[in-house]
């Protein structure tokens, strides 16, 4: 009987260890709400760029690409310059840059790994000649499985 | 007396991690961007005629402001093509709170990440922020069925700016996505909602929808915020707030 109790009370010391450990370590919600793509205009040689928001963990960014063209695109982190050019990158986009199809990807970033708390889209073409508006949605953060856009 | 003991050992540190298990939403570091747009809003947009000029006729200029109870339309992308006048909004209210509670929302209704966030270390609302909302109605013309609210944005203009022409040629600063959405698809799922902004308007149907933000009218002085339509598109609209 003693034992039992014991063993109770070692029990229930240890989960509450554990959870004043994970206590210590703020736990961020992931930033995977889905907000709109800029919808100007965009070519080989002119871009828009997505507003500044949250990235809270190591996920990749999530696109989901509706206009109807291959986008090239850039994820930077950090704070957003004013009027980037084309090829403006912070050089976290693995493989330097991610060629956007339309549909469902994600871009593999270091944005978080460098040390950036924010991200943002640098977005044009993919293919000289084509031009339109661009269309779409995005989340710094991902939640669930898609292919890969680079 | 033991089980007291254990017990109330217990109860601390479940305290405790209660207490420590406070959510913090990370911060944008949008000092440097707030201090970079102050100094860039100080050149100023204003012109004047040149008296000596030859008279060229002048185009019919149509407003690109917009107020309560007007009709904004808005046109949708598709396949890389802007279809104008595809949908249209109305603002028929807006209303500034101190907090959501004044509103009547919850926090459950609220996006699971705010942006900025607006609360400080103790986890309580920082002086001099607001809760912003609008109502406004929606109406489907011949835009996609399934729409993201976001495709609106609260804009903040310095007060010396002058205001004439597209948002795309001025200095706005972008503020953050809104907080709150009184017509989410999908639901929450632990802390992450990724449906949050996606909303349902069938073609030739209306709907009511609220749209809310947090602001900081110790950083923003409330009649430069504006909320804009069609960005980057040819029907471009400003709604400028009054309060």
């Amino acid at each position: 009987m003693k034992m039992k109790k014991t063993q109770k009370m070692m029990m229930s010391l240890a989960v509450s260890f554990i959870m004043l450990a994970s206590a210590v370590s703020p736990v961020f919600a992931a930033n995977t709400s889905d907000t709109t793509l800029p919808t100007g205009f965009i070519s080989y040689s002119s871009n828009v760029t997505t507003a500044v928001r949250s990235k809270t963990n190591t996920t990749p960014v999530y696109i989901k690409n509706t206009s109807g063209m291959n986008l090239w695109v850039y994820a930077n982190g950090g704070s957003k310059p004013s009027n980037p050019s084309v090829t403006e990158s912070t050089g976290t986009t693995q493989g330097g840059f991610a060629k956007v199809l339309p549909g469902q990807y994600v871009i593999h970033t270091l944005i978080y790994e460098n040390g950036y708390r924010n991200a943002w889209l640098n977005i044009s073409t993919a293919t000289n000649g084509v031009s339109g508006k661009c269309k779409g949605v995005w989340s710094p953060d991902t939640a669930g499985s898609y292919a890969s856009a680079n | 007396m033991k089980k007291i003991t254990w017990k109330a050992v217990s109860g601390v540190f479940a305290v405790l991690f209660l207490v420590m298990h406070m959510t913090a939403c990370s911060s944008m570091n949008s000092d440097k961007q707030i201090e970079d747009y102050k100094d860039k809003g100080k050149q100023s947009k204003i012109t004047r005629p040149d008296p000596d000029a030859t008279p060229v006729p002048e185009e019919r200029e149509v407003s690109n402001f917009a107020g309560i109870g007007e009709e904004i339309s808005e046109s949708d992308i598709q396949n890389g093509k802007e279809i104008p006048d595809a949908l249209v909004y109305t603002v028929n209210k807006t209303t500034l709170f101190s907090d959501i509670a004044e509103a009547g929302i919850v926090q459950e209704d609220m996006v699971p990440l705010i942006e900025d966030s607006p609360l400080d270390e103790k986890g309580e609302i920082k002086p001099g922020v607001k809760f912003l909302l609008f109502e406004m109605t929606v109406k489907n013309i011949r835009a996609e069925p399934m729409r993201n609210i976001t495709s609106l944005y609260l804009l903040y203009a310095d007060s010396i700016t002058e205001i004439s022409d597209k948002a795309s040629t001025m200095s706005f600063l972008d503020l953050p996505c809104p907080a709150y959405f009184s017509n989410p698809s999908g639901s929450r799922v632990g802390d992450e909602w990724k449906e949050y902004y996606t909303y349902n308007v069938p073609v030739g149907q209306s709907k009511n929808i609220k749209v809310g933000w947090y602001v900081d009218l110790d950083q923003y002085d409330q009649s430069n915020l504006y909320l804009i339509f069609n960005r980057d598109n040819d029907e471009e609209k400003l709604f400028k707030l009054y309060f």
